[in-house]
């Protein structure tokens, strides 16, 4: 068996494809196909980023028009964004980029260090669940394919990066259906896939967020894996408390719900990404609803890793506390 | 004399016939293949060519199981 480990930097952050032996004589050799995968993530990336005035987004988010027309892969990304908010009740909620800006991630954080996390967790308020926000814009954000546009209250950002990697993922799963095995790693949102991996498994690490080291390892045979976690993306604001990209929709402030990092089991990486923020968001005993069904690992502030559901008898950790 | 060709011929000629068949009823020896893990690094380009600009780390694994030689990992990023 042979298979191509391809490392490059894209969305912020690493980007890993494992690609096994093409399934199909019409399939371009591994390495091509990865060349292939590696400008469409760029592509993805940039015409995606809230970060660039050029962007596809960027134009949809400055329009004052109600309706404006947009091309397929903007209309795919914030229907993910839809999807996941639908999904999560409206707790992953892709219109509060305004909230985001109010915060400080009114810029690109990528290559600037992050806050000191345990600062932040000692000066954080008391820890309490995130709860949707009752106006629940997102739901008249509306996508038609069929017209090509995307209509929403003119003034409402959205921003497609809380589920972006995921989708990601997904989107270049689906491109190497032809293989024999595959993996897409998205800054650590990954899809899995292939006949290959269904016979044997992948082994895929979970990352600690505060030590940076493996948690242990959960077997996946296709679908998605996600990690969502405080420790990248926190920031000391001007006035000396901290903030972090995870919002309280209810609130607009960074939520403290007394876990800093989820890992969660998905049918897709897309999914998977979703579940994670909710479990993030909803804290201890949200998350373990949210977990049950598939099966996730969370980490509490004090550091401590709990495993929920079918992963708890995957993972061998000695102070593994398992629910 | 010529007695002791012709037997000496015939003996040949037994010989010949015998050898093949006892060539075909012995065992071969056993070759045991073992496929050792392997990682090839193929290229790596810093600074990289092309509107992108990235580097990028290009390996080929080959391996007897589906381990790979680092395993991926989910993280916050």
């Amino acid at each position: 068996m042979t298979e191509l480990d391809y490392r490059f930097q894209a969305m912020g952050s690493d980007v890993r494809l494992l690609i096994g032996e093409r399934l199909l004589a019409s399939a371009p050799p591994p390495l091509e196909a990865a060349d292939r995968e590696r400008a469409f993530v760029g592509e993805f990336s940039d015409r995606l980023s809230r970060f660039r005035p050029d962007s596809d987004l960027s134009a949809l988010n400055r329009s004052p028009r109600a309706s404006v027309l947009a091309a397929p892969l903007l209309r795919a990304a914030v229907r993910a964004g839809l999807w996941a908010a639908q999904r999560s009740g409206g707790l992953v909620d892709p219109t509060l980029v305004r909230a985001l800006e109010r915060s400080g991630y009114d810029h690109s954080l990528d290559g600037v260090e992050p806050a000191s996390l345990q600062e932040a967790l000692a000066q954080a308020p008391p820890r309490r669940a995130a709860q949707p926000d009752p106006a629940a814009r997102w739901r008249r954000v509306a996508v038609d394919d069929h017209a090509g546009t995307i209509t929403r209250p003119p003034g409402v950002m959205i921003d497609t990066g809380g589920t972006g990697k995921g989708l990601c993922a997904d989107a270049v799963a689906i491109r190497l259906a032809g293989y024999t095995r595959f993996v897409v790693d998205c800054g650590g949102d990954i899809a899995v896939g292939g006949v290959g991996a269904q016979l044997k498994p992948y082994e895929i690490d979970i990352e600690h967020p505060l030590t940076r080291r493996s948690i242990g390892s959960i077997k996946v045979a296709r679908g998605g894996i996600a990690t969502s976690g405080l420790n990248v993306r926190v920031w000391r604001r001007e006035d000396g408390g901290y903030a972090h990209h995870l919002l309280d929709p209810s609130t607009g402030s960074p939520v403290w719900s007394g876990l800093i990092g989820a890992t969660a089991i998905g049918g897709s990486a897309l999914e998977a990404e979703t579940l994670t923020k909710m479990a993030l968001l909803l804290g201890p005993a949200g998350a373990r609803r949210v977990l049950a069904k598939r099966g996730g690992v969370v980490v509490h502030d004090t550091g401590e890793v709990e495993a929920i559901g079918c992963v708890a008898g995957q993972i061998a950790e000695p102070e593994l506390r398992a629910s | 004399m010529l007695f002791s060709i012709t037997a000496f011929l015939v003996v040949l000629a037994v010989l010949m016939h015998q050898l093949p068949a006892a060539n075909h009823g012995r065992s071969h020896p056993a070759l045991l293949l073992r496929k050792v893990y392997r990682t090839t690094i193929i290229e790596t380009i810093a600074g990289g060519s092309g509107p992108l600009g990235t580097s990028v780390l290009r390996s080929v694994s080959s391996s007897g199981s589906s381990v790979t030689a680092t395993a991926p990992t989910t993280r916050s990023s």
